[in-house]
């Protein structure tokens, strides 16, 4: 146990101070009362020192949390989040605690497992001063700071985690709980049904036997998961489309000609600039993308993680894009691969500090 | 040893047929949990979903009221308007037109049309078009009612010898009372109890309506509002 613990204590001590950098920037902001920025959306606390954190799409998950789903048509309203997330907070807020205090404790704690957990992936499959590095680069990335807050991310981030980690060791059971509460968080997550299935078949091809039912059945757990969403909506609203209903009034609606009004939506009057940071950040993990392949990172991989950047192109905008890749795993394995320089590893480290920094303070001006 | 292909054939199947059990009781644990740890809507609160969503779906509503006695008459057309100063986009507004007075009511704000636009100040334009059934204005008062969660009162009652819905809300100080055909959930008939105003009753327009000399805007006008119906 010291053994296991003495090896993962750098990488521990970064994720907790990377918190720690998040959450004291979120309390000058609140102290500091800058940068100001709009009015936070309805149901959002402003007293707390680290109220900024609850701020945007927390205030919706706070409400599911609260008062379960209802879709109001016409109107940006909560069916357009998933379920997880908004169920622990209701869980904890049985226990007692506040939805914000809940919302923060499982963010930040379960970004602190998810990313030792994401240690134990990086390390199985690719050579330990690389899986350290993107352990530690995850934790300190620039637009880490959503970890933080009372998003669903960091729950998604720990639990896609633990299933990828489970199914390297065989253990198909856990993995498959892991994978189904991951797609019950974000629906992104099935597109890591892509390297479980690779992960059941590889393994069954070293064993010479084929795949197991319960490995194949785990790897499809993302996909049954989000399957039962839609049908938990039919069942409390009457309405299976709800989601989708949901999502056009958020603006976003999936399309085939998608990706073009993303790029036309760039060049609108009145478009806010904020997108750039968006476009900025795709085209980063896309470029980390191709540099997780020349450490060996295999194709299912790096195909759901590119459908992850990618796909919410098609709804018609770049918006929070830079949110979705935080994701994609391998991402943080091509910034390893490009700082794997002894000379380079600091500095790298140090300038994602400070942009996760800077990138704390824009929570009040924008909707990361 | 080695597996003939009818051996690897039934493998296959009892793969399979594990995978999609196994798949199968996550997903049932999942749609549980959510069943079990998240609170459902009312059935009422349900109902005025479905009023907001045929509201909508309308580009225009005709409404009849009773002041004073004497029988008011008024359209209201879904419109845009802008750019305007202080809103450099273009906003959804409602158009409404009785007798000859024309108002132009959006969320932020509310213009008098006559040869040129006012600005009107306080809540009164608004009630104005949400009593005329304005489909934006009804909306977004329901709406906020439902962002709010707040309570639905549904009773049946009898309006000309047929069984409608009557819908009450009601947050702090706020209410509202509409009445909706319980087939198509299509509101007929609004009344805002607290502004002691009388039922305003509500249709959807004719093409004789829509075709009234007073929606037609001159071309100065037309450059900053247009009508959607």
């Amino acid at each position: 146990m010291t053994a296991w613990l003495r090896e993962r204590c750098a990488i521990l001590a970064v994720a907790i101070g990377s918190r720690v950098l998040v959450l004291a920037t979120a309390a000058a902001d609140h102290w500091l009362h800058w940068p100001g920025g709009p009015p936070p959306p309805h149901g959002a606390s402003t007293s707390h020192t680290l109220s900024i954190l609850s701020y945007w799409d927390g205030a919706w998950y706070r409400t599911v949390a609260d008062q379960g789903y209802l879709l109001i048509p016409g109107r940006q309203s909560d069916p357009a989040f998933f379920p997880l997330f908004p169920i622990v907070l209701r869980g904890l807020n049985g226990l007692g605690l506040s939805f914000l205090t809940s919302g923060l404790l499982v963010a930040n704690v379960a970004f602190v497992v998810g990313i030792v957990a994401f240690y134990e992936v990086s390390r199985r499959l690719l050579p330990l001063d690389v899986a350290r590095m993107s352990a530690m680069l995850a934790a300190l990335f620039p637009m880490s700071f959503v970890f933080s807050m009372t998003y669903p991310e960091s729950l998604v981030f720990a639990a896609l985690a633990l299933a990828l980690v489970f199914a390297l060791d065989g253990r198909w059971t856990l993995s498959a709980i892991a994978g189904a509460a991951a797609a019950l968080g974000r629906p992104e997550a099935i597109f890591f049904a892509l390297p479980l299935v690779a992960i059941a078949i590889g393994r069954a091809r070293a064993s010479g036997r084929v795949a197991g039912g319960r490995a194949i059945g785990a790897a499809f757990a993302p996909v049954a998961s989000v399957a039962t969403f839609p049908l938990y909506l039919g069942w409390a609203l009457d309405n299976v489309s709800a989601w989708s209903h949901a999502q056009r009034a958020w603006g976003r609606a999936f399309s085939l000609d998608g990706i073009l009004h993303a790029f036309q939506q760039l060049h609108e009057p009145g478009s806010t600039p904020w997108l750039w940071r968006d476009v900025a950040f795709c085209l980063i993990y896309l470029g980390l993308l191709a540099a997780a392949r020349r450490v060996g990172i295999s194709g299912p991989w790096l195909v759901a993680s590119a459908a992850l950047v990618l796909l919410p192109l098609a709804s018609g905008t770049f918006l929070s894009d830079a949110r979705f890749g935080l994701l994609a795993l391998p991402v943080y394995w091509g910034a390893a691969a490009l700082a794997r320089r002894r000379v380079v590893r600091l500095p790298v480290l140090v300038v994602s500090a400070a942009l996760l920094v800077a990138g704390t303070m824009t929570i009040p001006l924008v909707n990361p | 040893m080695k597996r003939g292909k009818t051996g690897w054939i039934r493998l296959a199947v009892a793969s399979g047929a594990t995978a999609a059990g196994f798949a199968a009781l996550l997903a049932g644990a999942a749609f549980g949990l959510q069943a079990v740890t998240l609170p459902r809507p009312s059935d009422n609160q349900l109902l005025a979903a479905r009023t907001l969503h045929w509201l909508t779906a309308q580009n225009a509503i005709k409404s009849t009221a009773f002041v004073g006695g004497e029988r008011v008459s008024s359209i209201c057309v879904n419109a845009t308007i802008g750019p305007l100063p202080a809103y450099p986009e273009r906003l959804h507004a409602s158009l409404l037109v009785t007798g000859r007075r024309r108002l132009v009511e959006t969320r932020f704000a509310s213009f008098r049309l006559g040869s040129t636009m006012r600005e009107e100040d306080g809540p009164l334009p608004t009630v104005r078009a949400v009593l005329a059934g304005c489909p934006r204005a009804l909306g977004r008062r329901i709406g906020r009612f439902l962002d709010d969660r707040a309570p639905v009162h549904a009773e049946r009652v009898s309006l000309r010898g047929a069984t409608m819905l009557r819908l009450a809300f009601r947050q702090g100080d706020s209410r509202l009372l509409v009445i909706v055909n319980p087939r198509t959930f299509a509101p007929v008939a609004v009344r805002i109890p607290r502004l002691r105003t009388g039922w305003s009753y509500l249709a959807r327009p004719e093409r004789r309506d829509l075709a009234r000399p007073e929606l037609r805007l001159s071309p100065r006008l037309r450059l900053i509002v247009k009508e959607e119906a």
